[in-house]
C-alpha cells in the first residue's frame, strides 16, 4: 500500500466474523477491503477454536449454565432468545450447510451423545429435546444404558443413559475463514494482509485508517478485530467496558478407540469436559478455563495438559490415546454484557462488533444483519451480475478415485511426489496452496493438513520449507511459520562462523 | 490401474530394505520390488555424517553415507526393481500393496512375500507433553540433522536439547562444530539415552553440559524461542523449588523413536508394546503369513550393522517362505520378558530351530547372568540403552515345549538405579 487507498468499506480483522461479512459484501457492487494484520486469515483466535456447530440442543449447553447461575424454570429460561447471539445460533448452523456446496469446506456431522450420570441429568435432557424439536430439529433422542452404548460401545456403564443428538457438527474454523476470504476475493475484495490498523480518523465523508503500511480512506468502518476490536473502538471514542479473558487448552488425540460421536456430560459451570470429533477425525479432549490476563497467552500448562489426559478415560475408562499435540485458545467476554455481542455503532458509518464466543457457528447470520445494518447507514447495495459463489479449490488428492488419482497424474506429476507421509500431502498441493495466498509454513499446514499427523512434521518440514521457497521464488532462510520473526532457519552453515546476520535483521 | 505381480516387495530402502533386496536376488528371487518415498535409497544414513558405521560387518570406521554407498553401488548393478519417491499408502493382510509414484500414478503390486522396512519416527513434543507456547524452533534432533546436514542450513544459534538419545548428542556436536552455543543436553533419567562412546566423544569433549535428572518444563516466546524453563526431577517429580530459565532459540528433542507400523497395524499385524514393532517369530515373519519385517520398524537399532544382518535374515526366511520352506508351527512357545528384562524379539518361536534373541534391559546391571531355558550366560556390564543378542539352539527350549512359554530373565547381577 504505498499511497492511499480509497475504499467503501473497511472491515479491520480477518477472522471468521470478518470473513463472513466481506464474504456477504462480495454480492454487491462494493468496494471492499479486509485488513488483517497476520500473513494469513483465520489465524487469531479463530485458529483456536474447537469448531462444534451447535445445531439441535447445541445453544440449549451454554445457556443451561447460565440457568444454573441463575435458577428458575429451567424450560423457559432456555426458551427465551433475548441474546443477539442465541437468535443466531439456528440459522448460523444452517448457512454453513447451504453455504458448503459453493465453498468447498469441510462439515463433520458427527452427531453428539450427552451422558447422563443421574435420572435428573435424563429429566433436563428431555426439555433440551422438546425444545430443539419444537424449533423442527428431527431425530434428537433419549437413550437408555445399553441405547448410549450401542452408539458408543467403550462408554462407562456409570452413565445411566443420556440424549443422542445427530445435529451436532464440527467445522475448522480456519479453514472456512479461508473458504469465506477467498470467494470475496475472487469477487473483487481486497484482502490486505501484513496490515495492521495503528489509527483511526474521522474526516468529512468517512474515516482515515492508519496502518503500518500507509493509509486508507473508507466511507464504512466495521471493526471485527475479535479480541483486539475494544481497542479498534478506542481509536474513535471512549468505551466502557473491558475483557474478561479465559485461557482454554485443548489436547489433539489420534482416535484409536474409534469413537464415533462428540461426547460430553451435562455442562457444569467453569468445566466443561468435551470429547469433540474434529474434521479429520481425530478427537479435541476441550477444554480447560484458567483467567488471564494476556490476549495473546497460548502457552500450555503442565497441569492443564495433566488435567485433559483424564478427559478421555472419564467416559472411556479402557480407552488407550496417543497424544497429537497441545494448544490453548482464548475466549473473552465483555464486562457490559457477558452473555451476549455488543454491536455498537459510536460514530456514523462505523459498526464495531465486540462477539464473544461462540462467534463461529452464528458468523455467517451476523454477516447478514451486518450488511443490513450497513444498508441502514447508507450504504448502496446492488447486487453483481457476476457474482461467482464457487470457490476454485480442488479437493484433497488423496481422497479421489483412483482413475481420478491417475489423470491427475498424468496431467501434473507433482501429485504423485507425496510429501507429507501420515496425512498424505502431495507436493503439487503445496505449491497450490502458495498460489492460493499461503506465505507460512502455518499457513500452509491449515490449507493441506501436511505436518498435521503422528510425525508433526518430522519427515515432511525439510521438504515443504523447499518447495514453499521454491514456488515463493525465495530462499529458505525468508520463511516463517506464522509471520513476525518465526523464522524456521537462522542461517546456513558455516554462516554463524562467517558471522552471517539474519533475514530478519537485514531487512 | 497397474497392478503388478512379484515375488517379494521391500517397503522402504534404508540399510534394512536394500540388505533385504540384495539377499533376496542373490537367493534366486526373480522379482524384487524395492519401495522407497524419498527421492534416493540410504534411509536416516544419508544425514548421518558422522562415523562409526560398519566396524563390525566390514571392520572398517565408515560415515553413514560411505556405508550406505557399499550397499547403493551393489544394488544399483542387480535386477531389483527400484521405485524412489514412491510412497506406500496400504498395504493387505493378502500382500496387496497400494502405493502413488508420478511415474506409475496409484498402482497395486501383489507379492509372494513382504518385508517391512520403513524404519522409525522421531517423538514429538506433544507425544512427551511439553507444556508452553508454540514458536518456531522446537524440532526433533533429526530434522535438525536432516536441514543441517543435507539441506545445508542451521535451525538456529543458541540450543538446549531435550534427550540424551544419540542423535541428540551427535547434533549437540555438530552444532558445536558449526560455531552455536550449545547450551545444555538435557536428560531426565540418570544416564544418557543413547551410547556411552557418543557421551563421551560428543558432550564431554566438547564441553557441552550435560544435565541428569533435568527435564524441561516449559517453553517462552511468542514468534521464535526465546528460552526454556528447566527443572530437576526425582523419582518422576519435578521439583518446582529447582526451576530455573535457560535462554535459547532453539530446543531439539531427542526424546525417543516410534517404529514406523502404521501399514503393518492397516495389515492386522500384532505391534508389540514394549518395543513399538510387530510381534514375530524366529523367522522374523509377522503373525500375517509372508509379511516379515526388519530394521528399525521391527526394534530400534543402535548399530546398523545389525540393521543389515536383520534385513538379509529376513530376506533369506521370506525365500524360504515362497519356496514352502517355512511351515506353520502346530504349536508356539512365547517367548516372554522375565525379570529385569524390557523387550525381547522375537516374541514367538517353533521351538525347532536355532534362534537369536535380541533384548534390552531395563535397568543397569554389573555382573550379570542371563537365562532363558536351559542357556545361562554371564555378562561384566549390561545397560538398557544397547540390543543384547543371545544364540539359542533347540535343546536349550527343554520344558517350554511342554509349558509352551520361554522366559528370558536377569537371574543374578547388582542392579545400579
Ligand atoms: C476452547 C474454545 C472453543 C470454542 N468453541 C467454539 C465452538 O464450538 N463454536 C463456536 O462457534 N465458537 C467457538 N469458540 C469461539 C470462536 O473461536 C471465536 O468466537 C471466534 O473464532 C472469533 O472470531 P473473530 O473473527 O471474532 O476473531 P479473530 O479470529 O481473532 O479475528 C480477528 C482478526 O483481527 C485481526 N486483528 C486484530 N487487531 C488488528 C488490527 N489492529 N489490525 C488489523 N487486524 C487486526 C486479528 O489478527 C484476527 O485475525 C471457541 C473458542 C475457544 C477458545
Ligand atoms: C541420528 C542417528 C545416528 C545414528 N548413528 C549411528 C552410528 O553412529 N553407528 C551405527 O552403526 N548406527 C547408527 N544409527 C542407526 C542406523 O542408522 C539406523 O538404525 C538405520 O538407519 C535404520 O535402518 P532402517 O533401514 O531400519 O531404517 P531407515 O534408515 O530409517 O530406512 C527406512 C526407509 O523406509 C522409507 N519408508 C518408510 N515408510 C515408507 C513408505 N510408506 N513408503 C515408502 N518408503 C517408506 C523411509 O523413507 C526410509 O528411507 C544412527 C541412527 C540415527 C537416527
Amino acid at each position: 500500500m504505498a499511497h492511499m487507498i480509497d475504499t467503501q468499506v473497511a472491515i479491520i480483522g480477518g477472522g471468521i466474523v470478518g470473513a463472513t461479512i466481506a464474504h456477504a459484501l462480495s454480492k454487491y457492487k462494493v468496494n471492499v477491503c479486509v485488513l488483517e494484520k497476520q500473513p494469513m486469515t483465520g489465524h487469531g483466535l479463530t485458529k483456536c477454536s474447537q469448531g462444534g456447530l451447535h445445531g439441535g440442543t447445541g445453544l440449549y449447553m451454554s445457556k443451561y449454565v447460565k440457568w444454573w447461575e441463575g435458577g428458575g424454570d429451567l424450560k423457559s429460561y432456555l426458551a427465551r432468545e433475548d441474546h443477539l447471539k442465541d437468535r443466531l445460533n439456528d440459522p448460523g448452523v444452517r448457512m454453513f450447510y447451504e453455504l458448503q456446496p459453493f465453498l468447498k469446506a469441510k462439515i463433520l456431522t458427527s452427531g453428539r451423545v450427552m451422558v447422563a450420570e443421574a435420572q435428573d441429568d435424563i429429566e433436563k435432557m428431555k426439555i433440551f429435546k422438546e425444545l430443539a424439536e419444537e424449533k423442527g430439529w428431527k431425530g434428537i433422542s433419549i437413550l437408555d444404558r445399553d441405547g448410549i452404548r450401542e452408539k458408543e460401545p467403550l462408554l462407562d456403564p456409570r452413565f445411566i443413559g443420556g440424549l443422542y443428538d445427530p445435529h451436532t457438527a464440527s467445522v475448522n474454523a480456519t479453514e472456512w475463514t479461508t473458504a469465506f476470504t477467498e470467494v470475496a476475493a475472487q469477487n473483487g475484495v481486497h484482502i490486505l494482509l501484513n496490515t495492521e490498523v495503528h489509527g483511526i480518523e474521522q474526516k468529512t465523508g468517512g474515516y482515515i485508517i492508519k496502518t503500518n503500511d500507509g493509509s486508507l480512506r473508507a466511507e464504512y468502518v466495521v471493526n471485527a478485530a475479535g479480541i483486539f476490536s475494544d481497542e479498534i473502538a478506542r481509536m474513535v471514542g471512549g468505551i466502557d467496558f473491558s475483557f474478561t479473558i479465559w485461557k482454554c487448552q485443548m489436547l489433539v488425540m489420534e482416535n484409536t478407540a474409534g469413537i464415533q460421536h462428540t461426547i460430553v456430560t451435562m455442562p457444569k459451570p467453569m468445566k466443561s469436559r468435551m470429547l469433540y470429533m474434529t474434521t479429520d477425525g481425530n478427537i479435541l479432549a476441550s477444554h480447560t478455563m484458567d483467567l488471564s490476563n494476556s490476549k495473546s497467552d497460548h502457552s500450555t500448562t503442565r497441569e492443564g495438559l495433566d488435567l485433559l489426559s483424564t478427559y478421555l478415560n472419564y467416559y472411556l475408562p479402557e480407552a488407550e490415546f496417543k497424544i497429537l499435540r497441545s494448544f490453548a485458545g482464548i475466549m473473552h467476554f465483555n464486562t457490559r454484557n457477558p452473555d451476549d455481542y455488543l454491536i455498537e455503532r459510536p460514530k456514523p458509518k462505523f459498526i464495531s462488533i465486540i462477539a464473544c464466543p461462540p462467534a463461529v457457528t452464528p458468523a455467517p447470520a451476523l454477516a447478514l444483519d451486518i450488511v443490513k445494518m450497513l444498508a441502514d447507514e447508507g450504504l448502496g447495495l446492488v447486487e453483481k451480475s457476476d457474482f461467482n459463489p464457487y470457490r476454485d479449490v480442488e479437493p484433497r488428492f488423496i481422497e479421489l478415485a483412483t482413475e481420478e488419482k491417475n489423470r491427475k497424474i498424468e496431467a501434473n506429476p507433482g501429485y504423485g511426489h507425496l510429501v507429507c507421509r501420515c496425512e498424505k500431502v502431495s507436493e503439487e498441493e503445496i505449491r497450490q496452496a502458495v498460489r492460493a495466498g499461503a506465505t507460512t509454513v502455518d499457513d500452509v499446514k491449515f490449507r493441506t493438513r501436511a505436518t498435521m499427523g503422528r510425525c508433526q512434521g518430522g519427515f515432511c518440514t525439510s521438504r515443504i520449507l523447499k518447495i514453499m521457497a521454491d514456488e515463493m521464488g525465495v530462499s529458505p532462510l525468508e520463511l516463517t511459520l506464522k509471520g513476525g520473526n518465526s523464522y524456521v532457519l537462522a542461517c546456513e552453515t558455516k554462516g554463524l562462523i562467517r558471522g552471517d546476520m539474519h533475514v530478519g535483521q537485514r531487512s | 490401474m497397474l497392478v503388478k505381480e512379484v515375488d517379494l516387495a521391500v517397503i522402504g530402502a534404508g540399510p534394512a530394505g536394500m540388505a533385504a533386496a540384495i539377499k533376496a536376488r542373490e537367493a534366486g528371487l526373480d522379482r524384487v520390488i524395492l519401495f522407497e518415498r524419498a527421492e534416493c535409497l540410504g534411509g536416516l544414513l544419508h544425514q548421518c555424517i558422522h562415523n562409526g558405521f560398519g566396524l563390525h560387518r566390514f571392520g572398517e570406521d565408515m560415515t553413514g553415507p560411505e556405508y550406505a554407498y557399499r550397499f547403493i553401488g551393489q544394488i544399483s548393478s542387480m535386477d531389483v526393481e527400484i521405485c524412489l519417491n514412491t510412497m506406500v499408502t496400504h498395504l493387505s493382510p493378502e500382500r496387496a500393496i497400494v502405493a502413488i509414484n508420478s511415474r506409475w500414478g496409484e498402482f497395486t503390486v501383489n507379492a509372494k512375500a513382504i518385508i517391512l522396512a520403513m524404519g522409525c519416527r522421531e517423538r514429538s513434543r506433544f507425544s512427551i507433553g511439553i507444556p508452553g507456547s508454540r514458536p518456531a524452533g522446537i524440532l526433533t534432533a533429526g530434522l535438525a540433522q536432516r536441514l543441517v546436514n543435507v539441506d545445508g542450513y542451521l535451525p538456529g544459534r543458541q540450543f538446549v536439547i531435550l534427550g540424551s538419545g544419540d542423535i541428540g548428542m551427535i547434533m549437540a556436536r555438530r552444532l558445536r562444530l558449526e560455531g552455536a552455543e550449545v547450551k545444555a543436553v538435557v536428560e531426565i533419567l540418570p544416564h544418557v539415552g543413547g551410547l556411552i562412546r557418543n557421551e563421551v566423544q560428543c558432550l564431554h569433549d566438547f564441553n557441552i553440559p550435560l544435565l541428569l535428572e533435568h527435564t524441561v518444563t516449559d517453553i517462552y516466546g511468542n514468534y521464535r524461542v526465546e528460552g526454556v524453563k528447566i527443572a530437576r526431577v526425582q523419582d518422576g517429580k519435578i521439583l518446582k523449588d529447582t526451576e530455573r530459565d535457560i535462554s535459547c532459540d532453539c530446543l531439539l528433542l531427542s526424546v525417543g523413536l516410534i517404529p514406523e507400523n502404521e501399514l503393518s497395524r492397516e495389515a492386522g499385524i500384532i505391534i508389540s508394546d514394549e518395543t513399538g514393532g510387530p510381534m514375530v517369530d524366529e523367522y522374523l515373519q509377522t503373525n500375517v503369513r509372508g509379511i516379515f519385517a526388519s530394521g528399525n520398524v521391527l526394534q530400534v537399532h543402535d548399530l546398523v550393522d545389525n540393521v543389515s544382518l536383520e534385513g538379509e535374515k529376513a530376506a533369506s526366511n521370506a525365500v524360504r517362505f515362497i519356496n514352502g520352506e517355512i511351515k506353520e508351527a502346530a504349536k508356539e512357545i512365547r517367548v516372554v520378558a522375565g525379570k529385569n528384562i524390557k523387550s525381547v524379539v522375537p516374541q514367538r518361536i517353533t521351538g525347532r530351530e536355532d534362534v537369536e534373541l535380541s533384548l534390552r534391559v531395563k535397568d543397569p546391571v554389573e555382573n550379570a547372568v542371563l537365562k532363558a531355558g536351559e542357556y545361562r550366560k554371564k555378562f561384566r556390564v549390561l545397560t538398557p540403552t544397547e540390543i543384547i543378542k543371545l544364540k539359542l539352539k533347540p535343546s536349550d527350549f527343554g520344558s517350554c515345549h511342554g509349558t509352551g512359554k520361554l522366559e528370558v530373565s536377569c537371574v543374578e547381577g547388582v542392579v545400579r538405579k
